[in-house]
């Protein structure tokens, strides 16, 4: 049941976006963010497309890959898309149907709207299929670290992360076993009412819940004896290290916006 | 947090995990965007546990894994921050009730306790979903033109989701503390 699931969406692959630093992808992504509202006509929105795809084209991530999984999206845009096309009411009205009535402001808006949603997230899954999510988290620590000074728990957090990442895949394999266990004794996990979906829920949880409080106090006793004692002149195994490329990145964002800046009306 | 005990940090992170596994189970759904599934339970669990805080930084872990591993959507900073920071980690709300819940559950008063475990998973989940309800209007209230009832949309959306997953926490939780009470004390004691 568990093997049918895909699990985190990263793609590992050789590319220049593989590549980066994941500071840099993370410091990207939110200048991104900033200037994708900058754009407000064809020519902003054209140059923001020619962007986001040339970013997917340099991460060699098939577009069918990108796609995947968005249905949800889909749903969205769709809806935003018909709310902007027959209820804004501005503009030349330029087409004409019994009651329905679409004009030009409301077409181009429901467009440009669900040309929005599209390209961010799009480049927001380029960064989760790009990077594994053991280099955000380190990403993350590292960007919020003067935050430490604010007596922010930066640390903690992270290792709390690291800590739930590492044990995503152990505790999958054993959801898996007491899944097929239970399967084997007759009990249906998907289908059924409420109730009757409870009661077969109850059997699976109550081992797996034991079984992580055991893992937390052993790996509690372990890390103890091993003399950890929190943040403060750890070092780490995994480095990161920014590169050329990736202040050239930050500088095409920066210049990106720039671009819209002076082309948006 | 920087009283926490470590294991108490080791086991919000891993209940976060567990949380993120469990959603991945087969929910019920109702529609692309209403799914109704037991996912909450762990972070109930470490509520009724250890309380507030760690239950509140278990539910900001969870949100935070989802952003991780890619399993989100940004449709707008507001609704991005409010839905997988805030959101998850209002759950922890439920954690308020742990000094009760203990009590009953130690002086065998299991009844009562599963009352108020129920009542603890109803706050956890109010708070939770009334962040994605506020999202939801914020959202839709900047993107849909005038005049569009967003509150509206947002409250059938974010109600329906937010009364299934309670009734489906409730009932597996109230099965699981009656059948295995020893899940709330389990190791609790073993370093303070």
């Amino acid at each position: 049941m568990m093997e049918k699931m895909i699990f985190g969406r990263y793609l590992p692959m050789e590319s220049f976006v593989h590549r980066m630093d994941p500071r840099a992808k993370l410091v990207v992504i939110t200048l991104f963010i900033g200037v994708i509202f900058l754009a407000n006509n064809l020519l902003t929105y054209g140059i923001l497309v020619l962007f986001t795809f040339a970013s997917i084209f340099a991460s060699k991530i098939p577009i069918k890959f990108l796609l995947n999984g968005l249905s949800f999206l889909f749903w969205i845009i769709l809806f935003t898309f018909f709310l902007h096309i027959f209820f804004t009411r501005e503009g030349d009205v330029i087409f004409t149907f019994g009651w329905i009535k679409i004009y030009e402001h409301g077409l181009q808006q429901a467009i440009f709207i669900s040309l929005r949603f599209f390209l961010l997230v799009l480049i927001t899954s380029l960064l989760t299929l790009t990077t594994s999510p053991i280099d955000i988290t380190d990403g993350m620590e590292s960007l919020l670290n003067p935050l430490k000074k604010l007596r922010f728990p930066v640390h903690e957090l992270a290792l709390m992360m690291s800590i739930a990442l590492r044990f995503i895949p152990t505790l999958m394999d054993e959801t898996d076993k007491i899944l097929k266990a239970q399967m084997a004794r007759g009990v249906n996990f998907s289908e059924g009412s409420l109730k009757k979906r409870a009661q077969s829920v109850v059997p699976l949880l109550i081992p797996l819940f034991i079984s992580a409080f055991k893992r937390a106090e052993e790996l509690a006793i372990a890390m103890e004896a091993r003399g950890y004692r929190g943040g403060e002149g750890r070092t780490k195994y995994r480095l990161l290290k920014w590169k050329g490329m990736d202040t050239l990145a930050a500088l095409l964002v920066i210049l990106l916006g720039g671009l819209l800046y002076v082309f948006r009306s | 947090m920087r009283k926490m005990k470590l294991q108490t940090m080791i086991e919000v992170a891993i209940m976060a995990a567990l949380a993120l596994i469990l959603d991945l189970l087969p929910s019920i759904d109702l529609g692309p965007w209403i799914s109704i599934s037991f996912a909450m339970v762990p972070v109930f669990l470490v509520a009724f546990r250890w309380g507030f805080v760690p239950a509140f930084v278990s539910g900001l872990i969870w949100g935070l894994l989802q952003v991780v591993i890619g399993d989100f959507y940004f449709l707008s900073v507001i609704q991005f921050l409010m839905e997988y920071f805030l959101a998850f980690a209002l759950i922890g709300f439920a954690g308020f009730f742990m000094p009760v819940i203990q009590k009953m559950f130690k002086e065998r008063r299991i009844i009562k306790g599963i009352i108020y475990v129920i009542i603890a998973t109803f706050v956890g989940s109010v708070a939770r979903y009334f962040i994605h309800y506020i999202a939801g209007i914020v959202f839709w209230g900047s993107e849909a033109p005038e005049g569009q009832p967003a509150w509206l949309y947002s409250l059938i959306v974010n109600g329906t989701a937010a009364l299934g997953s309670f009734l489906f926490c409730a009932v597996v939780l109230s099965l699981l503390l009656s059948v295995a009470p020893r899940l709330l004390t389990a190791n609790i004691n073993a370093k303070r």
